[in-house]
């Protein structure tokens, strides 16, 4: 009777273990047409499978990295991206449901910006938010960039409305990020800085007047 | 201020998102150094099977029976002798809730605790809901 149940246990145990290779696996063969669903990484992660992990960093990075830059520049962007999903990585089976995942991750991604910020403000990394380093990152957009058809007249206005991210204040900064160049809700900008639906629209107003001011003066109109 | 007409809006939100600025590719050794520096996640403490089937039969029927029969025991006679009854009149109920009920239609308090970091979170440690007990004559 005894030996009868370890073996039995042991039979599951196998079964189980098996079944989630199968289940990884089979999340691998579908992320590459694309058909995996996010609840399914994310539970997976939960239990703290690596690979599935890497197939959520493959999935988000971009979005992650995008965000950052323009919200801190190019500064330490690698490390500032790795900070961001090393915390995805612990935070991860506190989370509730994978419904929360996106907003979650924007909420992480503003923390390690808004810390990078204070760093940068408290002068222990020189800031990058000036001219000559965006004359370099600039050039680095012009040598890493792969796409032959981006012009130079596209570079110019990328340049100079990442400048003008960089006329704005931090706050005014993240709103128009999240809700302009990444197309979220009001609602959800308002759950990723935690604060009041209104509080975003009147920073959203004032964003954007004050960008449009600056892109004027540099010969920009609409 | 000038206010933005919504057509200058719309043209200043597709010319931002048109041009906006694109990062550099990351490092070609960042994603490995990130799955190779990651922590195994803390695994909740399970005894192993030699401990479990060590343990007699007996004990682990009968003792956890016990317990749970003497610790509902002493549970309820400790409750019911410490928690302070305060006796509440129904008229006074009633006026509490007619005094309070506007409170509970708010519908932007009650969805604003939903969208908080806590919300989505996991609690890390349980708290001890206080005990409450009313007496209606």
């Amino acid at each position: 009777m005894f030996s009868l149940n370890i073996k039995n246990v042991y039979i599951l145990d196998n079964m189980s273990k098996m079944l989630a290779c199968e289940q990884a696996s089979a999340i691998d063969a579908e992320s590459e047409t694309g058909l995996a669903t996010e609840q399914e990484l994310i539970f997976l992660c939960q239990q703290g499978d690596r690979e599935c992990f890497r197939l959520l960093y493959q999935r988000y990075q971009q979005r992650v990295r995008s965000t950052l830059y323009q919200l801190c520049g190019s500064a330490s962007l690698d490390d500032l991206v790795q900070e961001v999903f090393f915390k995805v990585w612990k935070g991860l089976p506190k989370l509730k449901t994978a419904k929360y995942f996106s907003t979650w991750l924007y909420r992480i991604s503003w923390n390690v910006a808004t810390d990078q910020r204070r760093k940068l403000a408290k002068g222990q990394e020189k800031t990058s938010f000036n001219e000559k380093v965006w004359e370099k990152e600039l050039d680095n957009t012009k040598l890493t960039n792969t796409e032959p058809a981006i012009d130079l007249m596209q570079l110019h206005y990328q340049d100079v409305v990442q400048r003008g991210l960089d006329h704005l204040s931090f706050e005014h900064r993240a709103v128009l990020v999240l809700h302009d160049l990444k197309d979220l809700p009001q609602k959800q900008v308002a759950e990723i800085l935690n604060v009041p639906v209104g509080t975003v629209k009147s920073r959203l107003f004032h964003a954007r007047n004050s960008l449009k001011k600056f892109l004027e003066q540099q010969g920009i109109s609409f | 201020m000038t206010n933005l007409h919504k057509d200058q809006q719309n043209n200043l939100v597709s010319f931002l998102r048109h041009n906006q600025p694109v990062p550099s590719n990351p490092r070609a050794d960042l994603e490995q150094d990130l799955i190779d520096s990651l922590e195994p996640h803390p695994q909740h403490r399970r005894l192993s099977f030699k401990v479990i089937w060590t343990i007699p039969v007996t004990i682990t029927l009968r003792v956890p029976v016990k317990l749970i029969a003497t610790g509902f025991l002493v549970t309820s006679v400790s409750l019911g002798v410490k928690t302070p009854r305060t006796a509440l009149e129904p008229k006074d109920l009633e006026n509490f809730l007619v005094s309070n009920w506007y409170g509970t239609v708010d519908s932007d308090k009650y969805t604003a605790n939903e969208k908080t970091e806590a919300y989505w979170l996991l609690p890390t440690a349980s708290k001890s809901q206080p005990a409450l007990s009313v007496l209606a004559h």
